[in-house]
């Protein structure tokens, strides 16, 4: 009689076991579970990591051979297929550029349904995917390298879909006191004041020119790709997430040399690398057989003593200033 | 002693009349607009989100204590549904048999209904201490119905424990006690759907602000869209883990009984119990399908990420469980033939059901496709293999799985007729049998003709078609139309004495209908009217559903007293089958398991989807591997804790009677 009991247990715990065992398989298999890497910014980098991740894109859509959904379409080749989509558009009476058309295709996916697929696509600025402004503009660029050139700066996202992005992502956050643009804007513009940011940023000023340095990422067009909060905390903390292709390098040569600064080319013999000295961009070109060590850098090139430098006014004068580039 | 049932009675209708009213009472005042509020106490974020025990992973925690909750609770639900269906059949057959077996099944009932109310509490206090925030807001929404289910809880408890112990007194007044079986199961199913709003609200929430999560409508929030496609699942679910649990029962005891007549009788209640079990798993696809359905109807997100998703592999988890329950089920019932005298006619049909289960196995196995090298990729020529890319879509599933069933049916109708000889021709058995068979046909014809109406009749925008797309409407609602001819024509078979050939036609116009062409159907259809997916799905189901009533009507009308070849041999069955039935039991144990944490974890990051978001240490998605340990800790703690208490049930029994 006990054996019986014995041989039940074993039996059970041999089945059990099996199926651990396949959880272990389909895992390996799957090769779900491993760490992804997040790439920050509005870039196509950004964008790709968010289409295959949190934005679920390819739980829907398939991009060629990669990828297997088929609920909704092939986006292989959509950065060229939005030419046509918003001359077809255009021609029934709106006016759009084909940048529009992916904006369009992502905050009011139902406005253009592509025949022969069901209007079911959610809106991805809100729960339960919930990405941020930034994040949708990053998945534009993506889309718009599939047969095109990345372009942020053509990119205007709906009010609706920035504020919608922002209290999905960072609930109600608002900036703690209100503030001037117009002093903000000239805050901005000062190259002898405290904060001096055309040296290192573009925007674009009353007049609607865009100007400033290329040291950081261009702001022309901020407010519609970054929220609020994440402005005032990039002034405030702005290691905490460095713009994609803005990382600082450090290079220590074989004289026992030390450059840092922003990369801006590499090729096979040397590598340039740009940053600030007393006020003016420098570009320092080391070659390769001269470095002895290089590595990224987790600081951010932009000072981390804005709270030193201004007052909370002042922050939230650039502030409200960097709301107004939409 | 009549008294006493009828004050008990009258207690438990008082305790669900007043949940009754009590629900309407929450109900109506939020509607008025007094629970209305603009801020849910604990909805805001803050300190005392969540807590710990003991530096445990507090998920884990809620997550094994909930599964083995659920476990022991499908059991005590599913129980009793089939213990009064055997009591009624044991009244109408007047075989004692079916007496005790019912009184069998609720003995371990009783037993297991002290460690599932424990488990409940003990659920309740891990959910309000490890998640204090969350249930705070969860009961802000639900406390209304909180109060109804512990009053109902109370019905629940004298309702059983009523049921049990009068079994002896009211032996001679069988409709009271029936009755008092019926009033147990309609306060366990009042029970288990009021849970149900509350987890299903969490998936899919409804009549709460969004933004806020405030409250505009508690009827909506608890009757949201996933409350009836989870209620008629796990009803159906309830009963099949019942019968397979009561199976596992029978053959350990099978295994250690001493004496011939014990032996027979643990053998024949193994067979009810996988009889019972098989009989619920058959729809059980069909009710599965329907929650997928409105999952997807509810969040395309959900549903995509459930079926394309971070959670498509656990379906082939499950495809594996499943396909070892059906094959484990058809391989019991073909060694249970070995017992019935003439079984032997039909055993050479048993190799060609294995081949079809297996191949439709391996179908239902098939993944669309694989993580692969480019070095694979090269091999195999793409992305997807040529040919087996096919297998890993939806139609292909859908026509395994149907083929899967219908064999498992067939399964049972050479069982059923394994030791019947000489038939009496239904033209000879009077009008009655004629009346049932008409009846059963035209249910079924009318059902069918239903949805062939709505399909030809179905406006193809609304599924968001261009208007020439409504042609792929027509040969799904052709095929249904057919099998309305078919139906009829075998009923007029059956009536002609040659049932046997009827059944095979229907048979076999449903296997071509659902599995060759709606199956390969389903692939021009994805390609070309992809939202008219689904309805070719209902269309298989309606066909073979048309197939396994109308069969069974035939199937009765057939064999209406009908010689024996002999009598069947109950307690001569390999072992082997008695481990059948243990299998049997622990994939359904592992299965629920696994539903438990697909339907759990599709909210991913979420409390409540959408509203309420979970921002705790543990709200990340587990892997397949980490998720297959939690689910087997649950099912070694469910079966541990199932066994101890069947053994303590045992302990008065083995007083009483020291012979068995």
């Amino acid at each position: 009689m006990r054996s019986a009991y014995l041989n039940v247990a074993l039996f059970a715990a041999l089945l059990i076991a099996f199926f651990v065992l396949v959880g272990e398989a389909v895992t390996r298999i799957s090769g779900l579970g491993g760490s992804v890497a997040t790439v920050a910014g509005v870039n196509p980098e950004a964008g790709e990591s968010i289409f295959w991740g949190k934005g679920k894109c390819g739980t829907c859509h398939h991009i060629g051979g990669r990828g297997s959904a088929v609920r909704c379409p092939d986006l292989d080749g959509i950065g060229a297929l939005a030419v046509e989509r918003a001359a077809e558009l255009t021609a029934g009476g709106s006016t759009m550029s084909p940048t529009d058309y992916l904006v369009q295709s992502i905050a009011e996916p139902s406005t253009y349904v592509v025949a022969n697929y069901k209007d079911e696509m959610p809106k991805a600025y809100e729960p339960p995917i919930g990405l941020t402004a930034e994040e949708i503009s990053a998945t534009i660029t993506y889309l718009q390298t599939l047969g095109g050139e990345a372009d942020a700066a053509a990119i205007t996202l709906p009010d609706a879909v920035r504020q919608a992005a922002a209290a999905a992502s960072s609930g109600s956050w608002t900036p703690y006191i209100e503030g001037n643009a117009t002093v903000g804007e000239y805050l901005f513009y000062d190259r002898q004041g405290v904060a001096t940011c055309v040296l290192c940023h573009t925007s674009i000023d009353k007049d609607g020119v865009e100007r400033g340095g290329d040291v950081g990422p261009v702001l022309s067009h901020v407010a519609g790709v970054r929220t609020p909060e994440f402005m005032l905390r990039s002034m405030l903390d702005p290691s905490a997430e460095i713009a994609s292709g803005f990382e600082q390098t450090l290079i220590i040569t074989t004289a026992n040399q030390y450059e840092d600064g922003v990369k801006v080319r590499e090729d096979e013999a040397s590598i340039t690398i740009k940053r600030m000295q007393a006020n003016e961009v420098i570009e320092i070109t080391v070659q390769k057989d001269e470095i002895r060590k290089i590595s990224n850098q987790t600081l951010s090139a932009m000072p981390g003593n804005y709270t030193d430098l201004l007052t909370v006014q002042q922050l939230h004068d650039i502030l409200a200033y960097l709301m107004t580039l939409g | 002693m009549h008294r006493l049932v009828a004050i008990v009675c009258l207690v438990c209708v008082s305790l669900l009349t007043a949940s009754l009213v009590l629900a309407q009472e929450a109900d109506v005042s939020s509607e008025q607009g007094e629970a209305i509020q603009e801020t849910v106490p604990g909805t805001a974020p803050g300190e005392g989100e969540y807590r710990s025990f003991l530096g445990l992973d507090s998920r884990v925690i809620v997550w094994v204590v909930a599964q083995v909750h659920l476990m022991f609770a499908a059991f005590v639900l599913g129980v009793p549904m089939f213990a009064v269906i055997v009591e009624i059949i044991g009244v109408v057959s007047k075989d004692d048999r079916y007496d005790h077996l019912a009184h069998e099944f609720t003995k371990l009932l009783s037993a297991a209904f002290s460690t599932t109310a424990a488990l409940g509490g003990l659920l309740a206090f891990t959910l309000f201490g490890l998640y204090p925030r969350f249930m705070g807001y969860m009961s802000g929404i639900f406390h209304g119905s909180m109060y109804v289910y512990a009053l109902l809880f109370f019905a629940e408890a004298f309702s059983l424990y009523l049921y049990y112990y009068t079994w002896e007194r009211l032996r001679n007044r069988k409709a009271l006690h029936i009755s008092l079986g019926v009033l147990l199961n309609v306060v366990g199913t009042a029970l288990m759907f009021i849970a149900n709003s509350w987890l299903t609200f969490m998936m899919s929430p409804k009549g709460v602000d969004p933004a806020t999560g405030a409250l505009i409508s508690f009827r909506d929030a608890f009757a949201n869209p996933l409350w009836q496609p989870i209620n008629v699942h796990r009803l159906i679910a309830n009963v099949t883990f019942g019968g397979f649990v009561v199976g596992a029962y029978a053959a350990i005891r099978f295994m250690n009984a001493k004496t011939d007549e014990q032996r027979a009788h643990y053998d024949w209640m193994g067979y009810i119990g996988n009889f019972v079990a098989i009989l619920a798993l058959i729809p059980l696809p069909f009710a599965g399908y329907y929650l997928g359905r409105e999952i997807y109807s509810v969040s395309p997100v959900m549903g995509n990420n459930m079926m394309g998703g971070a959670f498509s592999w656990t379906f082939i988890i499950q495809a594996i469980l499943i396909g070892m329950i059906f094959v484990g089920a058809n391989y019991y019932l073909w060694t249970g033939m070995s017992r019935i005298p003439g079984s032997e006619r039909y055993t050479g049909y048993i190799k060609y059901l294995n081949v079809i289960l297996l191949l439709c196995f391996a179908v239902w196995l098939t993944p669309h496709n694989l993580p692969l090298s480019s070095e694979e990729q090269l091999l195999m020529g793409g992305q997807y293999h040529p040919v087996l890319k096919y297998l890993g879509l939806m139609s292909a599933k859908n026509a395994a799985v149907n083929f899967i069933i219908l064999s498992t049916f067939f399964s049972f109708l050479l069982y059923r007729r394994a030791n019947k000889s000489e038939r009496v021709p239904v033209s000879e058995q009077g009008r009655t049998v004629k009346i049932v068979v008409s009846a059963v046909g035209v249910l079924c014809m009318a059902l069918l003709g239903a949805y062939a109406y709505s399909l030809l009749a179905l406006d193809p925008t609304t599924l968001d078609l261009a208007p020439e797309k409504s042609r792929y409407f027509v040969l799904p609602a052709v095929l249904l139309i057919v099998q309305i001819g078919a139906i009829g024509a075998c009923a007029v078979l059956t009536f002609v004495n040659r049932g046997i050939v009827a059944q095979a036609a229907l048979f076999g116009v449903t296997i071509l209908s659902v599995v060759f062409i709606l199956g390969v159907y389903g692939f021009v259809v994805m390609t070309e009217a992809n939202p008219f997916l689904r309805n070719i799905a209902v269309c298989q189901v309606l066909l073979v559903l048309s197939s396994l009533v109308f069969g069974s009507a035939i199937d009765v009308a057939l064999f209406r007293k009908a010689q024996q070849v002999g009598n069947i041999a109950w307690g001569r069955i390999p072992i082997r089958s008695q481990y059948t039935l243990v299998l049997l039991c622990v994939s359904i144990v592992l299965l629920m398991g696994l539903m438990g944490y697909i339907r759990s974890g599709l909210r991913e990051d979420w409390h409540v989807y959408g509203v309420i978001r979970d921002t705790s240490q543990w709200a990340f998605t587990p892997t397949m591997a980490y998720m297959s340990k939690v689910v087997a800790l649950c099912t070694v703690i469910f079966l541990g804790l199932v066994t101890f208490v069947f053994w303590l049930s045992g302990l008065q029994q083995k007083e009483s009677e020291p012979d068995s």
